[in-house]
């Protein structure tokens, strides 16, 4: 590392976010490549540059806009933005990605990050203040109370995605779309958690460490956390480098991933992040023990579940201890002055968590049922297309939108890819799939002249 | 962003001008790990565009960069009082704002360059280039060092029962042995009340095995969760049971230059991380050399305390750093460069050989300040003789109890004079600060820290340079 | 008083109580509840391996060596019968929490063929008991 002379801009950022945001996705290292899933490198990701002029930046997401195209943009970038505060190096050894690694963490991007993320945070966030209130006067024993209400409520929840896997035509698949939304967290878990272990804050401090310990596996390697996940994966053949299924996370996972990152970068918001991880312990327990009965029942003993073993029960049994030992500690010790962001921060947790869910579900039911959405759009009202065009070796990339479109072929021949282990969904000239608002897919072209046009939806048939 | 400065001047001013950074009247600041002041006013005007050279690492700009980056880098740790936020709930949203953060990262990156380029032309890497040239390299550097490994060739040799020497020995040699002790520990303080925390940003992410690693090491200086067992727990008793403050950073107002520049590039490895591999390097070389290093500590603890001092974090780290000087070379040193390939040796050593300079350095400063605060009666003598050799640039400053208390260091020798009043110069951490009466002129060598408080009404002191160099 | 708990073997082989883990220890095939707890600092033996002569566990955190037969001194009281093991935990409050899981233990696998090459510091320096 050298130190080269950066000039540092004084007082007012003239771009705008959009600028900024635009600026950065154009680096090389965002471009993608002609692969689906992308290789073990983990500095590059797909930020599909080319779309995200799209995003008017100037207008925040509201609560809403959760599977929108404007939140996926978003938060690809800003999870790229988190994720550089991290360290990553690659299984394989860096010797052969050197000048990735210093592209990805360099100063070039690094002051674009700096410039850019509270804005785009804000832009990505911003939502939860008016989305959640808490008023009144809430002592600790409001605050237990509350805590204890919404883990009973997640506890005999019905968990949308885990149904939707269990509904599904092709169950496999659909298991698969799930893991990867796991993996998104799972294969770098408790990065984020790590950036509260920093500093003096007593007691609390440690109690918060426990549960990073086990996350660590004791520190040794084989039972890490990430390291089951990937024997998860693996189990279920699939790759276990990080973002290796980039192209398939959703918005909404994407945004609960960066939500605890979000709490974790700017430690005025410590409270909001300590409710926020007990809500967030104390709800995994219930969730894997669900989710183990729904993957038992697909793949038998034909996928390794220790991952989720782990955290149904010792989630449960930390659950307990993180109430009492962080969060009604800390509301103790720092008095009613924090309570009140203790308990937004459960409630953003909640908030957020269903949006994970909700959009899981979306994804899998709709990749489940193209067939019948080819049929509706036939059905549906449509307004002036645009054309794309794709080639074979161009990049290949996801996206959504956010209204509803119509996606119909227009030249040679391409795959329509809408998770990423089923199997692709073929299209010829003439052919036409309805593409539900906020859902996710990537077109792969097959002949090497390929055209498409993208009409939105006017009167969208009730699906 | 716009970042609004609030003053005329730059954002380093800004920064400086923030509540939390300016001057409060206390010499030393308990229940508030958010003030530090940066020093006084003016501070914000200084020229930090030139990289300072080793010869001036001891330099008031120096100074004034380590205590601005030291709070950079604490912004992004959380820090809570003891007692609970209710009094300090101003301060901490003040230092945790957008707009503080904001500057922050305006001013950050120039003040690495100024503070620590130096490292670029002092250093020079020597040839290593394989794994076996590593390992040759690593275990000659700490055998040079006094901290040579033992039977096993795989851990530092410990030997509890060694005498005492060099600047341990010097501590005990001071006729203010309990404050030149005292004010080591302060030194120390610095990095072991939020100890591993610069090490808490290399355990997100993932890069496999050396993760688990290093983790492992972590979760010692953690205490496995168990608070009363965390290291800096058990520093805080040490502090106690010699009665000094436990508070994190209430003696901001004694760390020496060199030791926020130390502490600082742990911090700057690790919050860029492009500074991963000469961290991972840094880090075994200190863990190394630990080992024996506190058993140092310890005995010169006991020699200048007797039995009241609590010496357990001592006696911790003298035997866990035997494991962690092992765990860090086999795994985190060589384990990178098995991982990642000869690419990376040449940062490794990088690493080593930085630290071994900033140790060098840290070790002249910490004993050219014990040697001077010992004797502050014998320099009242030499600036009252040295009186008349002083330039023309008198500076004249009015003083009253209660004022904004700062520590400074000056680029120069000066001397002190009272023309007026009483006051008390602090130049380490004591319940007996050395006073002058009017009359009374001080030789305050360059680069030593101190701050004056008055005693009287008001105070009046007038500050000179010294012709010629004296040291 | 002693707390009671029921383990399913074929499903648990874990126990957590409060901050202590207790494991299944299977050093002569027959199982032993134990504690998870290395003498040097508390390290996770069930996540040691076995050296080469099967007559100590390797501690992963900074691999003191403990003997089995000091391991097996630490097991609690407990009654099998086939699958169902009955454990009386000693002095445990009535609002511990206690739970029972599966965990991975490396200490029940046969020694690795080739040792981790981790060397402890020497004993004295180190002030372990073994
Ligand atoms: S805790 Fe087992 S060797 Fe240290
Ligand atoms: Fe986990
Ligand atoms: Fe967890
Ligand atoms: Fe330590
Ligand atoms: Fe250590």
């Amino acid at each position: 590392m050298t130190i080269q002379h950066v000039s540092v801009p004084v007082g007012a950022v003239t771009e705008t976010l959009s600028e900024r945001a635009l600026t950065f996705a154009r680096n090389p290292l965002f471009g993608g490549d002609r692969h689906v899933l992308h290789g073990p490198n983990p500095y590059r990701r797909m930020l599909a540059p080319e779309t995200l002029p799209e995003i008017d930046f100037a207008r925040a997401l509201t609560a809403r806009d959760w599977a929108t195209y404007r939140s996926l943009g978003a938060h690809r970038l800003l999870g790229t933005f988190y994720e550089a505060e991290t360290v990553l190096l690659p299984e394989q050894g860096l010797t052969e990605l050197r000048g990735d690694f210093d592209e990805f963490y360099g100063t070039g991007l690094r002051h674009l990050r700096e410039a850019t993320i509270s804005d785009l945070e804000r832009f990505a966030f911003g939502c939860l203040a008016d989305e959640v209130d808490v008023s009144g006067n809430c002592t600790v024993d409001v605050l237990d109370a509350y805590f204890q209400h919404v883990t009973d409520e997640s506890e005999q929840g019905e968990s949308p995605a885990l149904n939707a896997i269990a509904a599904a035509r092709r169950p496999e698949v659909a298991a698969d779309t799930y893991l990867v939304q796991l993996a998104l967290d799972g294969l770098t878990e408790a990065s984020a958690m790590s950036r509260n272990l920093a500093g003096a804050y007593g007691p609390e401090q440690s109690a918060l460490f426990k549960i990073f310990i086990d996350e660590f596996g004791y520190g040794v390697h084989d039972t890490k956390h990430t390291t089951i996940f990937a024997k998860m994966l693996r189990s279920r053949a699939m790759a276990t480098h990080v973002h290796a299924y980039w192209n398939f996370y959703l918005s909404g996972p994407l945004a609960t991933n960066n939500f605890y990152y979000y709490l974790s970068r700017d430690h005025a918001k410590f409270f909001r992040y300590a409710g926020a991880v007990t809500y967030a312990e104390a709800v995994f327990a219930p969730a894997f023990v669900k989710m183990i009965k729904v993957y038992r029942e697909i793949f038998g003993d034909d996928v390794d579940l220790h991952y989720c073993d782990e955290h149904a029960h010792i989630d449960e049994h930390h659950g307990r201890i993180t109430r009492e030992q962080v969060l009604l500690a800390l509301a103790e010790k720092h008095g009613p002055g924090v309570v009140p962001e203790l308990m937004r921060g459960i409630a953003e947790a909640r908030l957020v968590g269903g949006w994970f869910e909700e959009d899981t579900a979306a994804q899998i039911r709709w990749a489940d049922d193209i067939p019948r959405h080819r049929e509706l759009a036939a059905a549906t009202r449509t307004g002036e297309p645009r054309s794309v065009r794709a080639s074979v070796d161009g990049p290949f990339g996801t996206r959504s939108h956010d209204g509803a479109v119509v996606l119909a072929l227009d030249a040679g021949e391409a795959d329509l890819v809408t998770s990423a282990t089923g199997e692709p969904e073929r299209l010829v000239r003439g052919d036409a799939v309805l593409i539900p608002a906020g859902r996710v897919y990537g077109i792969k072209a097959v002949s090497p002249e390929c055209r498409y046009l993208l009409h939105p939806v006017v009167d969208e048939p009730t699906t | 962003m716009t970042i609004t400065t609030g003053v005329d001047g730059g954002p380093i001013e800004a920064y400086c001008a923030q509540r939390v950074f300016r001057p409060g009247p206390e010499v030393y600041i308990t229940g508030n790990p958010y003030r530090r002041p940066v020093g006084s006013t003016g501070v914000g005007d200084l020229d930090f565009s030139t990289p300072a050279t080793e010869a001036e690492f001891l330099g008031y700009r120096q100074l004034v960069a380590g205590r601005i980056l030291c709070n950079a880098y604490e912004s992004d740790m959380i820090l809570l009082p003891p007692a609970g936020l209710a009094t300090a709930k101003e301060d901490f949203d003040l230092f945790y704002s957008d707009e503080v953060r904001g500057l922050r990262d305006t001013i950050r990156p120039g003040l690495e360059r100024y503070a620590f380029s130096f490292l670029d032309d002092a250093v020079t890497v020597p040839p290593v280039r394989t794994l076996e040239e590593l390992q040759a390299y690593f275990l000659g550097e700490v055998g040079g060092a006094g901290a040579p490994a033992d039977h096993t060739g795989n851990n530092p040799a410990v030997d509890t029962g060694a005498p005492v020497s060099g600047t341990m020995r010097a501590i005990t040699e001071c006729r203010h042995a309990e404050e030149a002790a005292g004010m080591h520990l302060i030194q120390l303080a610095l990095d072991a009340l939020t100890e591993a925390s610069a090490m808490a940003r290399n355990l997100g992410g993932s890069y496999g095995v050396e993760q688990s690693e290093l983790f492992k090491i972590f979760n010692d200086e953690f205490g496995y969760g168990l608070y009363p067992a965390k290291h800096s727990t058990i520093f805080k008793g040490m502090l106690a049971s010699v009665g000094l403050r436990t508070d994190l950073h209430a003696y901001w107002n004694f760390y020496l230059t060199s030791s926020l520049v130390g502490v600082n590039y742990f911090n700057w490895l690790t919050e860029d991380h492009r500074g991963v591999f000469r961290y991972m390097a840094a880090v075994t070389y200190l863990e190394w050399l630990f080992a024996q290093g506190f058993a140092d500590t310890g005995a010169m603890l006991r020699t200048v305390f007797g039995d009241r001092v609590d010496t357990k974090y001592c006696d911790e780290h003298a035997h866990i750093d035997i494991h962690h000087g092992r765990m860090t070379y086999e795994n985190l040193l060589l384990g990178f460069a098995r991982a990642h390939g000869e690419l990376v040796i040449p940062e490794l050593v990088r690493g080593i050989e930085d630290t071994k300079l900033l140790l060098r350095l840290g070790d002249e400063d910490f004993r050219a300040q014990i040697r001077w605060a010992d004797t502050l009666e014998e320099h009242t003598r030499l600036g009252a003789s040295l009186a008349t050799s002083t330039r023309d640039d008198e500076e004249v400053r009015r003083l009253r109890p209660g004022d904004p208390f700062t520590t400074r260091v000056h680029d120069a020798d000066r001397v002190i004079e009272v023309t007026d009043g009483e006051v008390d110069v602090h130049a380490w951490a004591t319940d007996r600060p050395h006073r002058l009466g009017r009359g009374d002129a001080l030789l305050v060598p360059r680069a030593r820290l101190h701050g004056l408080t008055a005693v009287s009404a008001t105070a009046d002191v007038a500050v000179r340079t010294l012709e010629g160099n004296l040291t | 008083m002693s707390r009671v708990v029921v383990m399913d073997l074929r499903r648990h082989n874990t126990v957590l109580v409060g901050h202590h883990r207790y494991f299944v220890f299977e050093p002569d095939g027959r199982p032993l509840l134990v504690r998870d707890w290395c003498p040097h600092r508390g390290g996770p033996l069930s996540l040691s391996r076995q050296t080469p002569d099967g007559r100590r566990l390797v501690c992963p955190w900074h691999g003191t060596k403990v003997g089995t037969a000091a391991v097996k001194r630490t097991s609690v009281p407990m009654v099998r019968s086939g699958d169902e093991a009955v454990v009386m935990l000693p002095d445990v409050d009535a609002d511990t929490p206690i739970t029972v899981i599966h965990k991975r233990i490396l200490a029940n696998l046969p020694p690795e063929a080739e040792q981790a090459k981790t060397v402890p510091c020497p004993p004295a320096a180190a002030g372990v008991h073994e």
